[in-house]
């Protein structure tokens, strides 16, 4: 029963980690808080049911979606963020929370407001292991979320471009001195930061309705990233999977009622408690 | 000069005071929504616009305010003249428990947390269905005024349009008195702040209680204004309007806030309509004054104010 209940809370906290992840690498590198990231979650899905209505295979429509989010994330970089780049830190958050806003109304003046659903790409028989059950859907995210986060962190770990960003992040006017192209490293950041949502995005949409309301779960990653540490990716990862197997938990011994309050309490428990969450370092000062 | 700003100020109320009666109902409730707005935007202007900590969690104070009026006048069948208050000041207590981890947090930690704790009173209101009725909502009687009944938005206008002058007067006060000072001081630098004496924790907890009280009086006024009141009038999202409209006006002043609550709750009524478009196009016009207009209206008018000297 409790692996049960583990397995099925790693889905959810594969999705949460994804979306997490991009929160943290644009908290990381530029100090922004992107209150937009569910709307990006969206934008993947509705890119997967765009691309999916002109009958292409399951891999390009995933390919696809990523790439089209990518532009977004740079567009979004382009035009808001880097005019924003001397504004006080209220104006950018809030400039994130404006665009959260326009692209939901612009989907729903495109799709409007129902729901949509997408196919399974996936076997509908449901593998077991022993006693655990686990649906093929849920098999796959968890596997693919895993594979992209590995090639995130090699990406990071060993090229080029991934190495200057990570620079970015710890230290920006060292790493400009070092030749690296700031401005460049943020508008990759965030085109990545958008990808990697609209890639939980499509992984989310065949278990959940495509729908402009369906950003809200980034409110959970949110809590997630904070649980992990708001500037640590690998707490990023962990802070997503905990959560997910929190949530989980409660919803069977206590009431799935309260699973989203659980998020804004895990929330406000971390911030008060211990700001810098499990692996995150402390860059808040007693006042 | 400075006499004529005075009669022209003395002119505007009067206009304000005499005109409602001959205006149509529709522009008076308008009044009344833009004299709630602007009393949550100066409350919020003073945390965030003088004493610089980010409050994403005025619709919170708002929603605890209309909720506690209106219970305290259904349920215990206290007089509206005593809920309202009581209403803000069980709204001011919820500030004074957010700004316990304020006294730990800064910058985007202190906005997740403010955030954090709307939506959780949001969730709160829709799931406690024994006390707030959860998202069927709550009926509020009309507040009574000796033998009048505050039933109309015109009646309800003057009410509220006394309350919010009196409320940004006292604002006007505080930001002139010590506390108003040592609130800017604490937002321009707090290491100055503390070396010269200022209790950070003291005053962090004044400028949220204040702001709080601010947003729970508007919540209660605002209760009685519409006569229902259910969960998704304080949705999360009413705490980013209310940011926009001090950003919209400009921090730091009291007539940033006014403008700010003016322009950004009539904005939505300006661009009637349907509501995507509407919506779409709040979100553009917020990202497009960000960019522009860095110092908010206010800042508009006071660069051409400043700018034509010569010699300076």
């Amino acid at each position: 029963m409790i692996l049960q209940i583990l397995v099925s809370g790693l889905t959810s906290g594969a999705i949460y980690a994804l979306i997490a992840l991009g929160f943290v690498l644009i908290y990381k590198s530029t100090e922004i808080v992107n209150f937009a990231q569910g709307e990006l979650v969206m934008i993947g899905a509705y890119f997967a049911l765009l691309y999916a209505s002109f009958h292409m295979p399951y891999y390009f429509i995933f390919l696809f979606a990523a790439i089209s989010a990518f532009i977004v994330g740079i567009l979004i970089n382009n035009l808001v963020c880097r005019p924003l780049i001397k504004a006080q830190h209220l104006s950018v958050v809030i400039a994130t929370f404006a665009l959260s806003f326009l692209i939901r109304s612009l989907i729903r003046l495109i799709w409007g407001s129902q729901y949509y659903s997408f196919a399974s790409p996936f076997a509908e028989k449901t593998y077991k292991f022993g006693d655990l059950v686990i649906s093929p859907q849920n098999f796959w995210i968890t596997v693919i979320s895993l594979i992209i986060m590995l090639i995130f962190y090699l990406f990071f770990k060993f090229t080029k471009t991934g190495k200057s960003m990570f620079a970015t992040a710890q230290n920006q006017e060292a790493a400009s001195l070092m030749g690296i192209s700031i401005s460049k490293v943020f508008m990759l950041i965030w085109g990545i930061s958008s990808g990697l949502a609209a890639i939980s995005g499509i992984l989310l949409s065949p278990i959940s309705a495509i729908s402009p309301y369906m950003g809200i779960i980034a409110i959970k990653a949110f809590a997630a990233a904070v649980l992990g540490g708001f500037n640590s990716l690998p707490g990023a990862v962990i802070g997503g999977f905990l959560l997910g197997i929190i949530e989980n938990i409660s919803a069977i011994y206590i009431s799935s009622a309260y699973k989203d309050i659980l998020a804004f309490l895990v929330l406000i428990v971390v911030l008060v408690f211990k700001p810098a969450g499990i692996l995150g370092t402390e860059t808040i000062r007693r006042a | 000069m400075k006499n004529l700003s005075k009669i022209l100020l003395l002119a505007f109320f009067l206009a304000l005071l005499i005109l409602p009666p001959f205006l149509d109902a529709y522009v008076v409730y308008l009044l009344n929504i833009i004299c709630i707005s602007i009393l949550v935007s100066t409350g919020l202007n003073l945390v965030t616009g003088y004493a610089g900590q980010i409050n994403l969690g005025q619709s919170g104070f708002v929603a605890i305010g209309a909720y506690a009026t209106t219970i305290l006048m259904t349920r215990l069948g206290i007089w509206f003249w005593g809920a309202l208050p009581l209403g803000a000041v069980i709204a001011a207590l919820a500030g004074f428990g957010i700004a316990v981890p304020s006294l730990r947090l800064r910058g985007v930690y202190l906005a997740l947390v403010t955030f954090g704790f709307a939506a959780i009173v949001e969730m709160i209101l829709v799931h406690w269905v024994s006390l707030t009725r959860g998202p069927d909502g709550l009926a509020v009687p009309s507040p009574q005024l000796g033998s009048i009944t505050l039933n109309s938005d015109l009646k309800m206008f003057y009410l509220n349009f006394s309350i919010t002058v009196l409320m940004v007067y006292i604002a006007q006060n505080i930001i002139h008195s010590r506390v108003g000072r040592a609130f800017v001081s604490i937002r321009d630098s707090e290491l100055a702040a503390q070396a010269v004496g200022i209790d950070l924790t003291a005053y962090k907890i004044i400028a949220f209680v204040l702001s709080a009280f601010y947003g729970g009086l508007a919540g209660g006024l605002y209760a009685a204004l519409v006569m229902f009141i259910s969960p998704d009038a304080f949705s999360v999202l009413e705490s980013v309007i209310y940011i926009t409209m001090i950003v919209v006006g400009g921090m730091g002043s009291i007539l940033g806030a006014i403008i700010g609550g003016a322009t950004v709750s009539l904005l939505p009524e300006l661009l009637r309509g349907l509501k995507e478009v509407q919506e779409f196009m709040f979100g553009a016009i917020l990202v497009i004054s960000l960019i522009f207009l860095p110092n908010g209206l206010v800042g508009l008018f006071a660069r051409f104010r400043k700018a034509p000297k010569i010699g300076e």
